[in-house]
């Protein structure tokens, strides 16, 4: 235990050395930064100083990340083989220039992660090691308070926590979204759509390429495949009500599927969505019907199941990832697409996570992509409300940390990462022809995120897929299909 | 420069003895490039056009999904002030069903002035659109929100009249909005916002939870809400000093070659126009 025992110091070494630094690399930007507790959020906070161009770009913690990983994150034998010392002595050096001492802090917590995932699964495993990195990252950090960065390397800290204690899951089961009050749920999914615009731009891009589906149908029944509280389905009613050319507003019918057994999302809570889903169409004069399919209790789906009208366009839509959505094993998902396959559905809507290059596909691999990917979704977050910081740190512990610790937990289970393959490459891979994005579909999510602020972008690839990204990063993607054999539309 | 001026003339001269026949393929060359540009300009109508109607159809969409979002808040609400005569002195055991939960809740409760199911307003959007304003300036998206309140408060606005949907975006400001550009409005042109802050300003109530909601320190005291005050001011100067020209190049950017005529359009405060 000589090794870890030196890390440990060269740790305190290295930290009591920074403050020195942090200083220096401060009072280069600005002036307004040395107020530095008030104003940690600085890159966002002054709408007059275009802080982009005083920081050449290096301004967010996801794109430190970016260089790192192009650096030495995909290069995991440089931390076994090299000692950490030279991998943060370089690093010192490209980042005095053009950072201040929060990204410092926040690339040395980088490091720490890095190092503690490598300790957990690289070459050279050793338990003991990935312990006192944990132990010395939980010194450092905590999920209420501090930067982003530091909120988030706390939630990493403890999902590799649980990794390291119970072999993943378990861990991950005690911050489950279940523990949270409902009410806290509620307020944080609020929050969620007012800070950011990752569920609507899901849901409106959908929603349009549904509506442009079913432009001249007289009965539309959506098979949806996780409803939660169905907020989706509200604008959809509110578009098809108020459609002026085409016939009057059609026959709306929805079928959600409900987990059998005892997953979280029961049956009980399908039905309460029903019952507010029918209240809010006859409240705006939508002719609507609500149904519920159980999935099987292994959660895949049965076509038989689901009882079809003729005549009636039918659409399928899978809702997945979206921040505040659950997870759902990959093998009910696809039971789920290639059953809505042999129903010959008019149009089917996906809404998906993106993941970036994972490079070697090893767990640090998909570890590093995993807090890129979180890192993005922070600084956006924060972007969206930089002063709230009580109001962000309840979107992070009611939806951002249980996310990160389960999908920690599967990255670790199935080292190797077998679920690399986006369902919109799966859609097209079984034989589901893309569905064009329409100028004003692609025109909406823009308008969306002109909304929001700076730094969210949309961008379309390949015709039918609609991606939203925060900076360099993407982070959602929408895209667009219909079955093969569906020649009308 | 006199030798431009020179070269120029001598242009000019050749030009108008050139022979009639090519004075007339010109002009029909002239003629199609007529053309092109009237086709061009219509398609970049017809774009606008479509650009607005979809910025009319978003702004209902946000408003429904509000609306049915404030159903669901309310229905917490109703079962909160059940668990609340039930528990009758507090909730024990699980902990994130603590006081703090309820304090929560009711601030995203819809104030009892707040009509349900009327004239959708963003749920929540109403009251954590002052706390953007006054916290954060650059928040440029939700002002339509702020222009809402603006115009439903402050002045009689046809856009409010109708009981359907009051939020409809007035569009010459919106387009310009949209492209980041309320930056693009100076304070002579924008005297009803900066009333907006001010009739703000002073916190009422339902903005008191609020900001205890947004801020760890609980506003218990005048003292606090006084700080308050101070710090929602700051901002707001900060807002009308906003220098115009320094972001209207990231909006160009930004937003699609559409969008960049729209605000064009408006031939106003637009370095193009």
């Amino acid at each position: 235990m000589a090794m870890a025992m030196d890390f440990d110091d060269f740790l305190h070494l290295e930290f009591s050395g920074y403050s020195s630094t942090t200083t220096t690399a401060t009072t280069t930007t600005t002036p307004t930064t040395s107020d530095d507790g008030l104003a940690c959020n600085w890159n966002d906070w002054s709408p007059v100083v275009d802080w982009e161009a005083l920081s050449g770009g290096q301004d967010d913690f996801h794109e430190l990340i970016d260089s790192m990983m192009d650096d030495s994150g995909l290069n995991p034998a440089r931390v076994d083989n090299e000692t950490s010392n030279s991998v943060s002595t370089d690093t010192t050096m490209a980042v005095d220039e053009e950072t201040n001492g929060d990204d410092f802090k926040g690339l040395r917590l980088v490091h720490l992660l890095m190092a503690a995932a490598e300790a957990l699964t690289g070459v050279n495993k050793s338990r003991e090691l990935a312990r006192v990195i944990l132990v010395r990252l939980k010194e450092l950090v905590s999920p209420n308070d501090g930067t982003n960065m530091e909120r988030l390397a706390a939630y990493f800290t403890e999902a590799l926590q649980g990794l390291l204690e119970g072999a993943g899951g378990a861990h991950s089961k005690h911050h489950h979204r279940d523990e949270h009050h409902q009410n806290d749920v509620l307020a944080a999914f609020q929050l969620l759509q007012d800070m950011s615009p990752y569920v609507k731009f899901g849901h409106f891009t959908a929603n349009q390429a549904i509506l442009e589906a079913v432009a001249n149908d007289r009965r539309v029944h959506i098979v949806d495949y996780d409803i939660m509280e169905g907020i989706q389905w509200a604008s959809l009613m509110q578009a098809l009500v108020s459609r002026k050319d085409g016939p009057p507003a059609p026959h709306l019918r929805i079928t959600a599927l409900s987990r059998g057994g005892s997953g979280r999302r029961s049956i009980g809570t399908v039905q309460e969505t029903g019952r507010r889903l029918v209240a809010f169409a006859a409240s705006i004069g939508q002719p609507f019907s609500f149904h519920q399919c159980r999935l099987d209790s292994d959660e895949t789906f049965r076509p038989s199941a689901l009882k079809l009208v003729r005549g009636e366009a039918l659409i399928v839509n899978c809702m997945l990832h979206l921040p505040h959505f659950s997870y759902r094993a990959p093998n009910s998902i696809s039971s789920f697409l290639s059953g809505a396959k042999t129903l010959n559905p008019r149009l089917v809507t996906l809404v998906e996570e993106e993941t970036g290059p994972i490079g070697d596909g090893g767990f640090v691999g998909h570890f590093m992509d995993s807090l890129h990917h979180y890192s993005a979704v922070y600084d956006s977050l924060e972007a969206g409300f930089p002063m709230q910081s009580r109001a962000r740190a309840l979107v992070e512990r009611v939806f951002l940390g249980p996310r990160i610790s389960g999908s920690l937990a599967r990255i670790y289970r199935n080292r190797g990462g077998e679920e690399c393959c986006s369902w919109g490459e799966w859609l097209g891979g079984v034989g589901f022809k893309a569905v064009n994005i329409s100028f004003a579909n692609h025109c909406q999510a823009k308008l969306l995120l002109g909304l929001f602020n700076d730094g969210y972008r949309v961008e379309e690839l390949a015709n039918n897929r609609l991606v939203l990204g925060w900076k360099s990063r993407r982070l959602l993607s929408a895209c667009v299909w219909t079955s093969p054999s569906d020649s009308d539309s | 420069m006199l030798f431009v001026l020179m070269a120029a003339s001598a242009l000019d001269l050749q030009r108008n003895t050139a022979s009639s026949s090519a004075m007339i393929s010109r002009s029909m060359n002239d003629n199609s490039h007529m053309v092109d540009a009237i086709r061009m300009h219509m398609e970049v109508h017809r774009r606008l056009q479509e650009q607005i109607e979809v910025q009319r159809h978003l702004q209902l969409r946000i408003e429904a999904q509000g609306k049915y979002m404030q159903s669901i808040l309310e229905k917490a609400c109703q079962t909160l002030a059940g668990e609340n005569v039930n528990a009758s002195g507090g909730f024990k055991g699980m902990p994130n069903q603590g006081v703090p939960d309820v304090g929560t809740m009711k601030e995203f409760c819809p104030p009892l002035n707040f009509p349900p199911f009327q004239d959708l307003n963003i749920y929540g959007g109403e009251q954590l659109d002052l706390q953007h304003n006054m916290d954060r300036p650059s928040l440029d998206g939700f002002l339509p929100n702020n222009d809402n309140i603006c115009l439903g408060k402050k002045r009689p606005s046809p856009y409010c009249g109708s009981g359907k949907s009051p939020l409809i975006w007035p569009d010459d400001l919106r387009l310009q909005d949209l492209g980041t550009a309320p930056t693009c409005l100076g304070p002579q042109d924008d005297p009803f916002k900066a009333g907006d802050q001010i009739q703000i300003a002073p916190p009422s109530t339902d903005l008191d939870s609020i900001s205890d909601m947004y801020e760890t320190k609980p506003v218990l005291s005048g003292d606090t809400i006084s700080t308050d005050q101070k710090k929602f001011e700051a901002p707001a100067t900060a807002k009308l000093e906003r220098p115009s020209p320094r972001r209207t190049p990231i909006s160009t950017e930004r937003m699609n070659p559409m969008m960049n005529n729209g605000a064009m359009s408006q031939g106003r405060n637009s370095p193009y126009g």
